[in-house]
C-alpha cells in the first residue's frame, strides 16, 4: 500500500509534469526529468563500479607488486645470512679443529690463514687473543701483535656469548670490514678468542645480484641506522641512513615513506639473523606502481568514454521519446479537438436532417395520392386513355421514389455530424457512400466491383463516422486510379467479433515512405484531395469506433485498405470524453 | 371472413386520409387518429386487429403510444412508419414490441405484405 | 513542431472544409430534389390536362382525380419551399463571412426549425422589423447559434407556447430577441429550465465562437442574442 502510494506520488512528478503547464514547458520538463532519471540510474552504478574496481585493482595490484619485493628481499637476506654463517662456521671450525697452543704459534696461524684465503676468500686477517685480551698471534697484513683488546666491548661480548659478529668498520687501509670472533679455551682459561676480519666488498656483490633497476636501491644498515654498505642514493658506509629500521626482531617490514629527495618510496626492511644488521630495499612508488598508473588512466579513459556515450544515448533517446510522446499527444489532441468541434457543430447535421425529414412529408402525401389514383383507376371500368392515366400515375410514383432516395441519402449524410451508435448493415453503408460518389465514378468510367458477403451480420457503430471512413478511403482510391480504373470492395466476417472490409484499387500505389506517413496528421500527397480529410482522421475515427485500419500497397500496382470493425461498440467510448 | 380493422395514426392529414382510402380499397376497415392522444382514446374505445403508427408526431410520439398500449393490448400487432434516414427508430420500436417497420414514403404493396404476415401470425 | 495555436487553426480549417463539404453535398441534394419535384409537377400537370381532355372518364373518378391532383400540386409546392430553405441554408456554409439581413435570416430560420417546433407543439413566429438590419458574420455560425437557441427554448417550454423571433437594433449594436410566450409560467422557473438544458452550454460556446453575447431578460421574458459589432 505504502509503496503504491509512494509510486503514485512519484510517477506524475517524473513523467507528467502537470497538464496545466504550457505545452512546450511540459515537454521540456518531461525531457529534463527523463534525462535526469536515466542519468541517475546509469551513471551512479557506473561510477560505483568504477570506484569499487579502482580500489580492488589497486589493492590486488599492490600485493602483486609488493610481493616480488618481499621475496627478493627475503632471498637476499638469506644470501647474506648464508655468507656470514659460512664465515662464522669456518672460524668456528678452526677453533674446534686446532688447540689454542697450535693457534698461538704464529707459524701455524699463518699457515691456516693462507689456507683460509685460498679456499674461502674474503678473509683479511686472523688473530688469537688470550684470556687477558692480548693478541698473542696474528696473521695478516697489519702489525697488530700484542694489541690489547681487554677493554673493548666486543671482547666482553664474545666471552659471554661465545661468538661475535661486529658492525662494519673502516680498517687501517680504509676499506670496510667486519670482524668475526669465536671463543675457545684450553685447560687454564676459557676466554681465548679467535678473531677474523672479513672484507665486506663481497656484500656489494650480493646486493648487485638482486638486479635492481636504476631507480631502486638496496643496502645494509645497523640497528642504529648507520650504513653498513654503500648506498646508491642515500650515503656511504658508516654515514647516517635517513631510514630507521623498526626495533626488535621483526622478519619483514614494509613501509611507505618519503625519502630525503622527496620521492614517495616503498621501503622493505628485513633483519639479518646473527648480525645486528638490516637489509633495506628502497623502490620509488612511481616505479613500483607503474602498471597500476597505466591501468588507472586506462580505466579513467574508459569511464569517461562510457559516460559520454551514455549521455549521448540518453539525450538522443530522450529526444526521440519525447518527440514520440509529443506527436502522440498532438494526435490525441487533434482527435480530441475534432470531436469537440464535431460536438459543437453537430447541430448543423441535426438541422439539415430535420429539414430533409420535413421534405418526406409532402413526398409521402404525393406518393399516397398518386397511389390512390392508381388504385381507383385500376378498379374503374375500362375507358379510353385509361392505360395512359395508369402510366402517368406510375411515373409520378417513380419520381417520388427517386426523391425519396435523395432525401434518405441526405438524411444519412446529415446525421454523420452527430455521434451515436446504432445497428448498421455495413454493406448498406458502403452502397450508400457509393451513391454519393456515383457521379464521379460514372463520369470517370471507374469500374466498381462489389464482392459483399450478403450474410454479413449487423454491427453496432456510428453511421456518420463509418460513412466518413469509407468516403475518405474511396476518395483516396478514386484519386489513385486512372480513368477506367478498377476498385474492388469486399466485405467478410473476419471472426465472431470482427467484420472485415477491404477497398482495393489498381491505381498508382504508394512508396514505402508514403505508406509510413500516410496516417500522419496533415500528410497529403495532393494538396486538398477529395474531401480534404486526411487519412489520419480516418485512422482516428476507426480507432474511436474500436476498429483497426491497415494498408498494403505496391508502387505502380495498387493499394488495399483493410478496415476491421468490431460488431459491438467499444466499451470505453468515453475515452475521448 | 370479417373485415379486418386497422387503426392508422399519423399527424399528416392528407397522408393519413389517402392511405386510409387506399387500404379501404384493399378491403380493410380503417380508423384514423391524428396524434398519439387520439390514438390512445380510440384504442380504449374499441379493439383493432392492427395498429399502424407514425413514429414522429407532435406531442405523444409513436414510440410513446407503443409503450403505453403494449401493457394493455400486448396481442395487438403494431407496424411503425418512420421518416428517418436511418433504421434507428425502427429498431428501437421493434425492441419495444412492434412487429415491423417501414420507411416513409411507403410502398403500398410492401405495407400490405407486412400487414398480411403479421395478421396471419395472430 | 506544431504549437497548440497552430493545431487549433488546423483543426478549425479542417472543420471548415468539412462543413463546406457538407454544405456542397446538401446543396447538390436539394438541387436534385427540386429537379425531381419539378418533374412530378409537370407529370401531375399533364395528368390534369388528360383528365380535362377525357370525356369518357367516369364522372366520380374525374372529380376524385382532380381533387387529388390539386393536393399533389400543393404538396409539391410545399416540398419545393422546404428544398429552397434547405438550399439557402446549404449555401450559407460556403462563405467564411457574409452580410446577413436579420429579418431574412429570422424568416429562414423559422422555416428550417419549423419541424422541431411542431414536434414539441410550440409555435415559431417571426416579428419583422421595419428597418433592414444587416450584420457581418460567419453565416453558418449565426444560423447554428439561432438554431441552438431555439432548441434550448423548445426543450424548456411547455407545449402550446410561442417563440417570437425579433431582430432588434440598439445603440450598442444589433440583436435577436427570442420572446418566450408561455401560459402562466414564471420567468425564473423558465430560466432555470433553460440553463439546465444541455443545449444551453452549446449555446454559450456557439455565441463565443460568434463573438457575441447572450443575455436573459426576465422582463418579457426573452433571451437576447447580442451580435458582434461591425468593425467599422
Amino acid at each position: 500500500m505504502a509503496e503504491s502510494r509512494w509510486w503514485q506520488y512519484f510517477k506524475p512528478n517524473i513523467f507528467d509534469p502537470g497538464e496545466d503547464l504550457q505545452s512546450t514547458d511540459r515537454y521540456r520538463l518531461l525531457r529534463r526529468n527523463i534525462v535526469v532519471l536515466m542519468m541517475l540510474v546509469t551513471i551512479i552504478p557506473l561510477t560505483l563500479m568504477a570506484v569499487i574496481n579502482y580500489h580492488q585493482y589497486r589493492s590486488s595490484l599492490t600485493d602483486e607488486i609488493i610481493n616480488p619485493m618481499r621475496l627478493l628481499t627475503s632471498k637476499t637476506k638469506h644470501s647474506f645470512e648464508l655468507f656470514l654463517e659460512e664465515k662464522l662456521s669456518t672460524v668456528r671450525f678452526i677453533t674446534s679443529a686446532y688447540p689454542v697452543e697450535t693457534l698461538a704459534n704464529e707459524k701455524n696461524l699463518n699457515r691456516i690463514f693462507r689456507v683460509l684465503k685460498k679456499e674461502f676468500g674474503g678473509f683479511v686477517d686472523l688473530g688469537l687473543i688470550d684470556c687477558k685480551g692480548i693478541q698473542v698471534s696474528y696473521a695478516g697484513p697489519y702489525d697488530l701483535l700484542a694489541k690489547d683488546y681487554s677493554d673493548q666491548a666486543w671482547y666482553h661480548e664474545v666471552t659471554i656469548r661465545g661468538t661475535y659478529v661486529s658492525d662494519v668498520f673502516m680498517g687501517y687501509r680504509n676499506f670496510p670490514h667486519i670482524a668475526i670472533a669465536v671463543q675457545l679455551g684450553n685447560e687454564e682459561c676459557d676466554n681465548w678468542v679467535l678473531r677474523a676480519t672479513i672484507d665486506t666488498s663481497l656484500f656489494d656483490n650480493l646486493i648487485a645480484a638482486m638486479g635492481l633497476d636504476a631507480e631502486s636501491d638496496a643496502f645494509l644498515i645497523n640497528d642504529k641506522g648507520v650504513f653498513q654498505t654503500n648506498s646508491k642514493f642515500y650515503g656511504k658506509v658508516l654515514e647516517k641512513c635517513p631510514f630507521l629500521p623498526p626495533p626488535g626482531n621483526y622478519g619483514i617490514h614494509i613501509e611507505e615513506e618519503m625519502d630525503p629527495k622527496g620521492r614517495e618510496v616503498i621501503v622493505v626492511y628485513t633483519h639479518l639473523e646473527n648480525f645486528c644488521c638490516n637489509l633495506v630495499m628502497v623502490k620509488p612508488k612511481s616505479v613500483v606502481l607503474k602498471t597500476w598508473f597505466t591501468l588507472k588512466s586506462e580505466m579513467f579513459f574508459i569511464f569517461i568514454i562510457g559516460t559520454i556515450f551514455i549521455l549521448l544515448t540518453i539525450f538522443k533517446m530522450t529526444g526521440v521519446l519525447v518527440k514520440k510522446t509529443r506527436d502522440a499527444d498532438e494526435r490525441r489532441e487533434l482527435a480530441f479537438r475534432e470531436l469537440e468541434h464535431a460536438h459543437k457543430l453537430s447541430s448543423i447535421g441535426r438541422l439539415a436532417a430535420g429539414v430533409a425529414h420535413e421534405i418526406n412529408n409532402p413526398l409521402a402525401v404525393i406518393n399516397e395520392k398518386a397511389g390512390l389514383m392508381k388504385d381507383l383507376l385500376e378498379r374503374a371500368e375500362p375507358f379510353d386513355k385509361k392505360e395512359k392515366f395508369m402510366e402517368v400515375t406510375a411515373s409520378i410514383q417513380k419520381s417520388v421514389e427517386r426523391c425519396k432516395t435523395i432525401t434518405h441519402r441526405l438524411l444519412g449524410f446529415a446525421r454523420r455530424m452527430e455521434v451515436q451508435f446504432e445497428l448498421l448493415d455495413v454493406n448498406d453503408v458502403i452502397r450508400e457512400v457509393l451513391g454519393f460518389l456515383e457521379k464521379e465514378y460514372l463520369y470517370r468510367g471507374i469500374e466498381i466491383r462489389l464482392e459483399l458477403d450478403e450474410n454479413l451480420p449487423q454491427i453496432s457503430s456510428d453511421l456518420g463516422q463509418l460513412q466518413q471512413v469509407f468516403l475518405n478511403i474511396l476518395t483516396n482510391s478514386f484519386s489513385a486510379v486512372e480513368d477506367n480504373g478498377l476498385v474492388i470492395i469486399r466485405t467478410w466476417e473476419e471472426d465472431p467479433e470482427t467484420l472485415g472490409v477491404s477497398i482495393e484499387d489498381n491505381g498508382c500505389g504508394m512508396s514505402k515512405e508514403t505508406l509510413d506517413q500516410i496516417f500522419e496528421p496533415f500528410f497529403t500527397t495532393k494538396k486538398g484531395y477529395g474531401t480534404g480529410l486526411g487519412l489520419a482522421i480516418t485512422y482516428g475515427i476507426v480507432q474511436k469506433l474500436g476498429g483497426r485500419l491497415k494498408v498494403e500497397s505496391q508502387e505502380g500496382e495498387g493499394t488495399i485498405f483493410y478496415v476491421f470493425l468490431r460488431k459491438a461498440p467499444p466499451s470505453n467510448t468515453g475515452e475521448l470524453r | 371472413m370479417r373485415e379486418r380493422t386497422l387503426l392508422l395514426v399519423d399527424d399528416e392529414v392528407e397522408f393519413v386520409q389517402t392511405l386510409a382510402e387506399r387500404l379501404q380499397l384493399r378491403g380493410f376497415q380503417v380508423y384514423i387518429a391524428h396524434d398519439g392522444d387520439e390514438a390512445l382514446i380510440q384504442l380504449e374505445k374499441s379493439r383493432f386487429d392492427m395498429v399502424i403508427l407514425d413514429v414522429m408526431m407532435p406531442g405523444l410520439g409513436g414510440l410513446d403510444v407503443l409503450k403505453q398500449m403494449k401493457p394493455i393490448y400486448p396481442e395487438t400487432p403494431v407496424i411503425l412508419l418512420t421518416g428517418r434516414g436511418s433504421t434507428n427508430d425502427g429498431i428501437e420500436g421493434m425492441r419495444l414490441g412492434a412487429r415491423d417497420y417501414l420507411m416513409k414514403p411507403i410502398n403500398i404493396d410492401e405495407l400490405i405484405k407486412k400487414i398480411g404476415e403479421n395478421l396471419n401470425a395472430t | 513542431m506544431k504549437k497548440g495555436k497552430a493545431l487549433e487553426t488546423e483543426v478549425a480549417e479542417h472543420k471548415q472544409e468539412e462543413i463546406a463539404f457538407f454544405g456542397k453535398i446538401t446543396a447538390a441534394a436539394t438541387h436534385e430534389m427540386k429537379n425531381v419535384l419539378a418533374i412530378i409537377k409537370e407529370t401531375a400537370g399533364l395528368m390534369e390536362d388528360l383528365v380535362i381532355l377525357s370525356p369518357e372518364m367516369p364522372a366520380s373518378l374525374r372529380e376524385k382525380c382532380q381533387s387529388t391532383l390539386s393536393v399533389i400540386q400543393n404538396q409539391i409546392k410545399r416540398g419545393v419551399d422546404i428544398s429552397d430553405h434547405l438550399n439557402w441554408f446549404a449555401h450559407c456554409t460556403d462563405v467564411p463571412t457574409a452580410s446577413m439581413d436579420l429579418s431574412t435570416t429570422a424568416a429562414q430560420m423559422i422555416h428550417l426549425a419549423q419541424r422541431f417546433a411542431r414536434l414539441k407543439g410550440v409555435v415559431l413566429e417571426v416579428e419583422p422589423s421595419e428597418a433592414s438590419i444587416t450584420v457581418q458574420v460567419r453565416p453558418v455560425f449565426l444560423l447554428m447559434t439561432l438554431f441552438t437557441c431555439i432548441r434550448c427554448c423548445l426543450n424548456a417550454l411547455s407545449p402550446g407556447s410561442r417563440i417570437v423571433l425579433a431582430p432588434e437594433e440598439f445603440d450598442t449594436g444589433s440583436a435577436f430577441s427570442f420572446l418566450l410566450k408561455e401560459k402562466d409560467a414564471r420567468p425564473d422557473a423558465l430560466f432555470s429550465a433553460l440553463s439546465a438544458d444541455a443545449a444551453w452550454s452549446d449555446l454559450q460556446q456557439m455565441v463565443a465562437a460568434l463573438e457575441g453575447a447572450v443575455q436573459w431578460v426576465p422582463d418579457g421574458p426573452c433571451i437576447r442574442l447580442q451580435l458582434p459589432e461591425p468593425l467599422a
